[in-house]
């Protein structure tokens, strides 16, 4: 399993937060023999005084074995994520796979702790390996505390290719003040 | 024999040319459905599912693409879904194959007064995909966005 996670603002450009594998997961071991947490970088210098920076919350899970492929399909998210600049803040597994979950029912739980920020940003996947056309996938975005997801992108039965159009896709829906205008 | 040729060769190209001037160009079929609920469909909304159409069906680069017409009762009678049974949004592969095996389909029900945008679509060569939105306003750029994304599935792998 690959948990990726990071929180971000947009004031502050001049880190990259990009998505790591551990070395059991670049060798596609299974989900339940590999559970990892990947931090952002952690050297994050201070943000400058001013209003409050727009934060996002971003939690990306993968539940089937895949983890290099998939790794390298959301460093287009990743990239495109990176003029939101980064600072230190991963996810616990169990907030990635509650995550999962919220995909499918609302967590009151999982809501109240995110609602520190302005968005979260939840991508689910499920790459099997050596099965690329058994890709499927869930994007959302939620403005907590509002449980109603802004918006909810599935796409299943499906290649690699199509994860990356969705994910290149959500990049520039969530860039600039797309999503964030309210 | 120059008769003879002088006749057959007309002939035969006659009967070969729609496959000639085709070639290397595909026809696709695009069952296109507005699943706007009766009761929510305004003139905007109308509007809205018109420009995802419109666009969906225009000219481009892939391919000629047959835009047919499909009311929702006849939709729902060949996926074997009721009116008030199971959300469109949740509809499988298996429905969209028993609406038509050999097209793709577009399902789409945009209430831009409700900030509310549901699309669910079948390509030629993939899988379903369901995009949803809603409590955001459906801005001119927010539109394009999404009728950007839906053309790209729908002929995503495809080759000509």
């Amino acid at each position: 399993m690959l948990v990726w996670s990071c929180s971000s603002s947009k004031s502050d450009s001049s880190e990259k937060n990009t998505p790591a594998t551990s070395p059991a997961e670049d060798k596609g071991d299974s989900p339940k023999a590999s559970k990892a947490t990947v931090a952002a970088p952690d050297a994050a210098p201070k943000p400058p005084p001013g209003p409050a920076p727009k934060s996002v919350r971003l939690v990306v899970h993968n539940t089937g074995a895949e983890n290099k492929l998939v790794t390298s399909e959301l460093d287009h998210l990743g990239q495109a994520l990176s003029e939101f600049a980064v600072t230190s803040d991963p996810a616990t597994v169990e907030e990635s796979v509650a995550a999962e979950g919220f995909a499918q029912q609302e967590s009151p739980t999982l809501l109240e702790s995110w609602g520190a920020f302005e968005h979260v940003l939840i991508v689910v996947v499920n790459a099997k390996k050596k099965k690329s056309d058994q890709f499927e996938g869930t994007v959302i975005i939620l403005r907590p505390p509002s449980s109603v997801p802004l918006l909810y992108y599935r796409f299943d039965r499906d290649t690699f290719e199509e994860g990356k159009i969705a994910f290149n896709w959500f990049s520039s829906f969530m860039d600039g003040e797309d999503v964030t205008a309210k | 024999m120059k008769f003879t040729i002088a006749i057959v060769i007309p002939f035969v190209l006659a009967l070969l040319w729609p496959s000639l001037a085709n070639a290397g160009y595909s026809e696709e079929r695009l069952i296109f459905v507005n699943m706007t609920p009766d009761a929510k469909t305004t003139a905007i909304s109308g509007e809205c599912v018109q420009q995802v159409k419109s666009y969906l069906g225009a000219e481009n680069e892939y391919g000629d693409l047959v835009v047919e017409k499909m009311g929702e009762t006849k939709l729902r009678r060949r996926a074997g879904v009721p009116k008030g049974g199971l959300p469109f949004t949740q509809w499988t592969l298996a429905h969209t194959k028993r609406i038509d095996p050999g097209a793709a389909i577009v399902l789409v029900d945009c209430r831009p007064e409700e900030k509310h945008f549901d699309v669910l679509i079948k390509g030629f060569q993939n899988g379903l995909v369901r995009v949803r939105v809603r409590e955001l306003e459906l801005t001119a750029q927010r539109l394009q966005s999404i009728r950007q994304v839906l053309l790209e599935h729908l002929w995503a792998h495809y080759a000509v």
